[in-house]
């Protein structure tokens, strides 16, 4: 999602090519007249095995109604990012804060165009680096995205590690990334060495008849030791066997820290035009982190959090019956 | 305004009888076929040309899908049998189309053009939707016209209109295909143009037609001109105003009121309560009068000279009742050409009443002219100063001129900026 594009290693993308489902060559779509499924709650997933160690629920806002700081942290500036991205990011509130959708609480990332410090779109990343890290697990966010050309909102994970192995040797894992003007189409993509920016591997997945602006969707990730899963809407839409990648090329095997953010142009979907209507938001209800028993590893990178206390919610040192559910998962 | 009452209570009545004559099983009654042209016209299907009666055809050599599409020859404007291509296809019963949420078709022409499409524009209809400057090109290209509300389309006769007319004079053909009604479910975000206006202590504004937006599949905004009957409001204050039947009414309440459409965003903001101007205190025989509801107006204007390229000020109507007042919105200066030079002999002086909306720091001042000829040359000019929400009179000497061609008005030098002035009583006396 974020880098820009690196020089192709012909033959293993060939080869990766015929292994892997390509960009938008295919579109898994489904009808969707009838609604997205409701989504799998948390004792859904705990059924299946599933163990909630972190959440942020953005129920409860902070005293100054912004993200809060024990979770998430701010990407900043106009740098492009590699990717020619147009906007500024901000730790403004303007740009990120609590917020309500259909009376849900929600973390609200705005893209705005303001004019803030003399560049045209201010918008928000907020990341965990450094606070939660996760080496395998389910990661889920339940969202409402903007719409319109130019703007390229993304629910996704980056190692962990980025600094000292430089991307794309530190692995991204984008769960979900939507081109504004195709409102009812995401896809999902892994970038590691061989295989990043324009050559990653991706995999959409469209509805016909349904928006992924209107109303919420879930998103998600199910990450293992074998492979990665991308999932909307209760919908497995593609799997990514980490045995399908040449000797080498796997760099999933380390922890990855979660990112949330709207961009507004870019090599990935283009830039507004002067339809695109602003100001846009991206609602989320939710962000949640599950891992298998055996994944879940006290010495993770949680920041400050006594990695032997309440973990986002989940003490880590009971089981499933002592849980301590937010109210709202409950 | 009265014709506005009957219109209502006459509305209301039909709307009581159809409440307990139609229900449901008789409003599904009327047929939701979606196809108007495929390859032929449906069945029910009237056509009404409305431009160069003869523009119409069906070709069977050039179709997006199937075997034929409809064929429009754009005339050139001094074409004597009409000069622009328009016409409505309509249902000779009705339709009812609240289960689709869009009109669509392909249109391609033989030169790059626009055209307008839209919906309704039939009969007694509330309900239009109009589309303007619809790109149409030497491609087949799909174009989307949505419904704003489709739930209000349970009977509609008026399926599909267009309109077009030459490019830099000259005709050429444009042809459309695959016209029919379609549940795409992928619009969205359906808004109203955001509208601030002046309120009053009683009486019904007609809202008309609005400017909506209706998010297409692409991610971009298809502007539109649509009834506002399409939508119902809701008030933050009722007691000020409140919304049914595409009217505004007031009840008395000062406190500023914000009409939200139910159905879309965006919102009309009622921003002020101000009485109606003071009635003139001189008999009718005294007065040669322009725009005033007190007398009977002699003279004419369009009250907006749309002077280029530097004036920004539009205007618009208010009416209500009995009641008339002119708004400019966007104001820095205004004509008020007279359709025919005004005979002022015997006149000493042209009064206005103006009242300006905005509140705004410091001074703000209006210099008003009464001119002799289109150079602007002053017979009388004065300066006054406003004051928000308050009915300034005006009073302009003529200093003995006797032919009056047109007024101006004009924010002064020095005056802060506003946007929003009300003018009413324009009389010679």
């Amino acid at each position: 999602m974020k880098h820009c594009k690196m020089i192709l290693s012909g033959l293993l993308t060939l080869a990766m090519t015929v292994l892997f489902s390509s960009c938008e060559k295919e579109v898994s779509t489904a009808d969707g007249s009838d609604g997205p499924a409701a989504p799998e709650s948390v004792s859904d997933l705990e059924a299946k095995g599933w163990k909630l160690v972190w959440s942020d629920e953005f129920n409860d806002p902070t005293p100054d109604g912004r993200p809060d700081p024990l979770n998430w942290s701010y990407e900043l500036g106009n740098s492009g990012f590699g990717n020619q991205e147009l906007q500024n990011y901000t730790d403004r509130a303007e740009n990120a804060c609590y917020g309500t959708y259909d009376g849900e609480g929600c973390l609200v990332i705005s893209a705005l165009k303001d004019n803030y410090d003399g560049i045209t779109y201010s918008s928000a990343r907020l990341k965990t680096e450094g606070k939660y890290e996760f080496k395998y697990g389910r990661f889920e966010a339940r969202m409402v995205l903007p719409y319109g050309p130019g703007l390229w909102p993304a629910f996704w994970l980056l190692g962990g590690d980025y600094q000292e192995n430089e991307w794309p040797a530190c692995g991204e894992i984008d769960i979900m990334e939507n081109k504004g003007y195709q409102p009812n189409i995401v896809s999902s993509a892994l970038h590691m060495p061989g295989y990043s920016g324009g050559s990653c591997l991706t995999q959409t997945f469209g509805y016909e008849h349904r928006r992924f602006d209107t109303g919420f969707h879930v998103f998600a990730a199910e990450w293992d030791e074998s492979g990665i899963s991308f999932i909307v809407d209760g919908v497995t839409y593609k799997r990514i066997e980490k045995s399908d990648a040449p000797e080498g090329q796997w760099v999933f095997d380390h922890p990855f820290f979660i990112i949330l953010n709207v961009a507004v142009g870019g090599t990935f979907g283009g830039n507004p035009v002067d339809a695109t209507y602003f100001p846009q938001h991206m609602y989320v209800d939710y962000v949640r982190v599950y891992q298998r028993p055996e994944h879940i590893d006290p010495d993770a990178n949680r920041g400050d959090i006594d990695p032997d206390g309440a973990i986002g919610g989940w003490n880590e040192s009971g089981n499933g019956g002592d849980s301590i559910v937010p109210d709202k998962i409950k | 305004m009265k014709n506005s009452i009957l219109l209502f209570a006459a509305t209301a009545m039909t709307m009581s009888s159809c409440t307990r004559a139609l229900d449901t099983d008789v409003l599904a009654a009327f047929p939701d076929i979606p196809e108007v042209f495929l390859d032929e016209f449906a069945s029910d299907l009237q056509y009404q040309a409305w431009g160069k009666v003869t523009n119409f055809s069906i070709d069977y050599n050039e179709q997006y899908e199937g075997r034929a599409a409809m064929c429009i020859e754009v005339p050139v404007p001094s074409d004597p049998e009409g000069n622009f291509a328009g016409g409505i296809f309509y249902s000779s019963s009705a339709r009812n189309l609240s289960g689709y949420d869009a009109l669509t078709f392909y249109v391609k022409s033989s030169i790059s053009a626009s055209m307008t499409a839209g919906i309704g524009n039939f009969g007694d209809t509330a309900y239009n939707v109009s589309v303007e400057n619809i790109p149409v090109s030497t491609n087949w290209t799909q174009v989307i016209i949505p419904i704003p509300n489709p739930a209000k389309l349970t009977a509609e006769q008026g399926l599909f209109y267009y309109s077009a007319g030459a490019v830099d004079g000259e005709s050429y053909t444009i042809w459309i295909d695959e016209v029919k009604y379609e549940k795409l479910g992928t619009l969205a975000h359906t808004r109203i143009q955001d509208m601030t206006m002046a309120g009053f202590p009683s009486g019904d504004i007609e809202i008309g037609e609005l400017t909506v937006y209706v998010n297409l599949p692409d991610g971009t905004d298809c502007e539109m001109t649509a009834s506002s009957a399409f939508f119902s409001f809701e008030s933050s204050a009722p007691e000020t105003a409140t919304v049914e039947n595409g009217a505004i009414t007031f009840h008395g309440g000062r406190e500023i009121a914000v009409l939200t459409p139910v159905e879309a965003g965006g919102s009309i903001t009622v921003t002020g309560i101000y009485d109606f101007a003071p009635a003139p205190e001189h008999e009718a025989d005294e007065v040669i009068s322009l725009y005033c509801d007190d007398y009977v107006n002699v003279l004419s204007s369009p009250f907006n000279g749309y002077w280029a390229p530097y004036q920004t000020t539009t205007n618009d109507e208010m009416v209500l009742g009995d009641n008339h007042v002119m708004h400019y919105g966007s104001f820095n200066f205004v004509g008020i050409v007279l359709g025919k030079d005004a005979d002022c002999t015997g006149k000493t002086h042209v009064h206005l009443d103006v009242l300006l909306q905005d509140t705004v720091e410091g001074q703000p001042q209006l210099d008003i002219s009464a001119d002799i000829n289109s150079e602007g040359v002053a017979a009388g000019k004065v300066t006054v100063n406003l004051e928000t929400g308050e009915w300034i009179p005006v009073d302009v000497p003529l200093n003995g001129q006797t032919v009056i061609h047109q007024l101006q008005l004009a924010i002064t030098e020095n005056t802060p900026a506003y946007q929003n002035i009300l003018v009413d009583n324009i009389y010679f006396y």
